[in-house]
């Protein structure tokens, strides 16, 4: 599989006056078409940092962003705000969904920044919200009347409706109960099943399972990173491999 | 030692007494017979009976003439046997007195010589067992006393003279139980307290000629770029009366210059170190670095410095590539290439210049301190700079090559953070 996203000398600065923090320390990091990656470590490791920078969201200090042969990291402001609407999807521990606009009409804000066409928009939120198991009995509903677990489904049709190449979470299932997680990570497991590339932040080990490639971040260093292949249910070496695996990274 | 002296003395005493008795011991045997003189009294004896003298007469006038006292019994007496028994129960000696080959009779000597012997002998042996009794009395009293007394006066006064030698690390040992106990503690209480003392004085001297040091030689780098503009003024400048003044700044700034050095090699002398504190860097403070120095344009930056995080203590580092810089200017003053690149965990930065560079066998010398190449003889300068960059490159977790290609080329190596 082609690399899709690539950080060379990735290096984040955080400077309150003349005190500097690095978060971040020359971090070089591939990742692979159709990779479910989840990035785990302590708090204060810098996960989230890596995340941002990643996803063009925050710039970094120093280093460069390549997603696939373009150097994101020196677009323009207004650039990669274009560049993260048409190639990216973000779903957030908050769900951050519009309480004034229907279920429906939240998804379509989104699809309509980059397509104009209402109509191939709306077809394609229905098939996804179908996919992720709402029917329509939810399209004119608010988010007011969701359970969490069902918001969260919403605000990863509205993260998949550009059909992004590639989707940032950061604890998507950090809010949700067990079974709504569950939910939750079965639906992503389908879209990665299905070849949606996926970068992921938890520190949840159930989540962790899902991924194929487990990058281990401390003190803003990848510390090493462990392959588990393709996700399948009820795989006790998988569970004992991650385990080990978090074991000797001292987590 | 007074104390060895007493005891060698006083065995001297003791063995001297111990000669005395035995001699005088040996000089009471005076009433030991001997066979020779028994043999004598019992041939005159003889000769007196043969010639038919009374047995009283004879008797006498031996006695007499020997001092022994003896008795004389015939055969035909009728008490021969009794005395004879009697004799021989007393243990004296008895001898016979022939005619010719047929026995008269005997003469019987009541002195008991055995007894009288080993009397003696018992005296001799009783007073070697006192004697030896006293000596080893003596010896343990003096033991006794140069343990407990004098053995402690003794460490003591080795453990002064190891104080006094600067060893202050070296404990006093004494038991409580001994009679100095207590006092000597007081004397291991003074070491302590004065290794305290000298320990505070070394490290408040220590840290006064660190900042003597390190004042010294940051002081050095904006003198150096007084001088810059002053040079560039010089030459700038059309008016003559501001040449003149900037030529007595610069002249003044050679003055500062000096003495700095001056100051600072008396105190590098005690000091093999300088503080380093190194911590993360972003490395676009490199590019600040070379900008700050390029006073004449002369530093080309071939390649882009490779964004990253980089381990140095940027004083340090800045100090590190104004020597190497500033060399460069005093010895080649070409232009200077940097190129940089990552290699492996280091990034690498390479400074080129031009000049002739230095001799092949001056190379391995030159990081060393107060070395100077063979063709400085002309320039100023105190053969410290590329020790002191190695010194900080290698602070930091680097290291600092040097070799000579077309020019003088000086590789920094510096982790990535």
């Amino acid at each position: 599989m082609p690399t899709i996203l690539e950080a060379k000398m990735l290096c984040k600065t955080f400077s309150t006056g003349s005190i500097q923090q690095h978060v971040l320390k020359n971090l070089n990091i591939q990742i692979k078409q159709g990779d479910f990656t989840v990035i785990m470590g302590s708090s204060g490791s810098g996960k989230s940092t890596l995340l941002y920078a990643l996803s063009g969201m925050d710039r970094p200090t120093l280093g460069e962003i390549i997603f696939r042969d373009t150097m994101i990291s020196q677009y323009s402001n207004d650039k990669l705000a274009i560049f993260r609407r048409s190639h990216c999807g973000f779903i957030f521990q908050q769900i951050y969904l519009n309480e004034t606009m229907s279920i429906l009409d939240n998804i379509l804000v989104s699809g309509l920044l980059v397509c104009k066409d209402r109509k191939t928009i709306s077809r394609r939120a229905k098939e996804l919200l179908s996919q992720v198991g709402l029917d329509d009995m939810c399209y004119n509903k608010f988010p007011s009347q969701l359970s969490g677990g069902e918001a969260q489904r919403v605000a990863i049709v509205r993260a998949l409706i550009n059909e992004p190449e590639i989707v940032f979470a950061d604890e998507p299932t950090g809010a949700l109960n067990s079974e709504n997680a569950t939910n939750v990570l079965d639906v992503m497991t389908k879209m990665n099943e299905k070849g949606q590339s996926i970068v992921m932040v938890t520190h949840d080990i159930k989540t962790a399972r899902r991924a194929n490639r487990i990058l281990y971040l401390k003190d803003g260093v990848i510390l090493d990173e462990c392959n588990l292949g393709p996700y399948k249910k009820d795989d006790k070496n998988r569970h004992t491999n991650l385990h080990e695996f978090l074991q000797k990274m001292g987590w | 030692m007074k104390l060895k002296k007493w005891m060698i003395g006083i065995t001297f005493f003791i063995v001297g007494l111990y000669l005395l008795t035995i001699g005088y011991l040996m000089d009471q045997t005076v009433s030991k017979l001997d066979i020779s003189q028994m043999n004598a009294i019992v041939k005159s004896v003889e000769k007196h009976l043969l010639k038919g003298d009374a047995i009283s007469d004879t008797k006498n006038t031996i006695t007499v003439s020997h001092g022994i006292d003896f008795e004389v019994i015939l055969c035909d007496d009728p008490e021969y046997d009794k005395k004879n028994y009697q004799g021989l129960a007393s243990r004296a000696t008895i001898m016979d007195i022939k005619n010719g080959e047929t026995m008269i009779g005997k003469v019987i000597f009541p002195l008991d010589t055995m007894a009288v012997d080993s009397y003696r002998n018992h005296l001799l042996r009783m007073s070697t067992l006192l004697f030896g009794c006293l000596l080893l009395f003596v010896w343990g009293l003096g033991a006794f006393f140069y343990v407990n007394f004098v053995w402690p006066f003794i460490n003591l006064k080795s453990f002064a003279a190891s104080v006094a030698a600067g060893n202050l690390d070296l404990p006093l040992h004494m038991k409580k139980k001994n009679y100095f106990g207590a006092f000597t503690e007081s004397f291991d209480l003074m070491r302590e307290e004065l290794k305290a003392a000298r320990l505070g004085e070394f490290e408040a001297n220590k840290s006064k000629k660190e900042l003597v040091a390190s004042l010294s030689h940051d002081i050095k780098t904006p003198v150096s770029t007084i001088k810059a503009y002053c040079e560039l003024i010089t030459v700038k400048s059309k008016e003559t009366d501001t040449v003149q003044k900037v030529q007595i700044i610069n002249e003044k700034a050679d003055m500062i210059d000096h003495l700095i050095s001056d100051m600072f090699h008396a105190t590098l002398e005690d000091l093999t170190v300088l503080k380093i504190n190194g911590k993360d860097e972003l490395s676009t403070i490199l590019n600040d670095m070379l900008e700050q120095l390029n006073h004449f344009k002369k530093i080309h930056i071939v390649t882009p410095i490779p964004e990253c995080l980089i381990y140095c203590d940027a004083l340090r580092l800045s100090q590190v590539i104004d020597n190497i810089i500033n060399n460069s200017y005093k010895y080649a003053g070409s232009k200077i290439e940097v190129t940089t690149c990552i290699e492996q965990e280091y990034l690498k930065i390479a400074f080129r210049d031009f000049g002739e560079g230095v001799e092949e066998c001056d190379l391995p010398m030159l990081c060393e301190k107060f070395y100077r190449g063979k063709n400085s003889s002309n320039t100023s300068g105190s053969g410290l700079g590329l020790y002191l960059a190695k010194q900080f490159m290698e602070g930091m977790k680097g290291s600092l090559d040097i070799y000579c290609d077309q020019g003088f080329v000086v590789t920094l190596y510096l982790r990535l953070g």
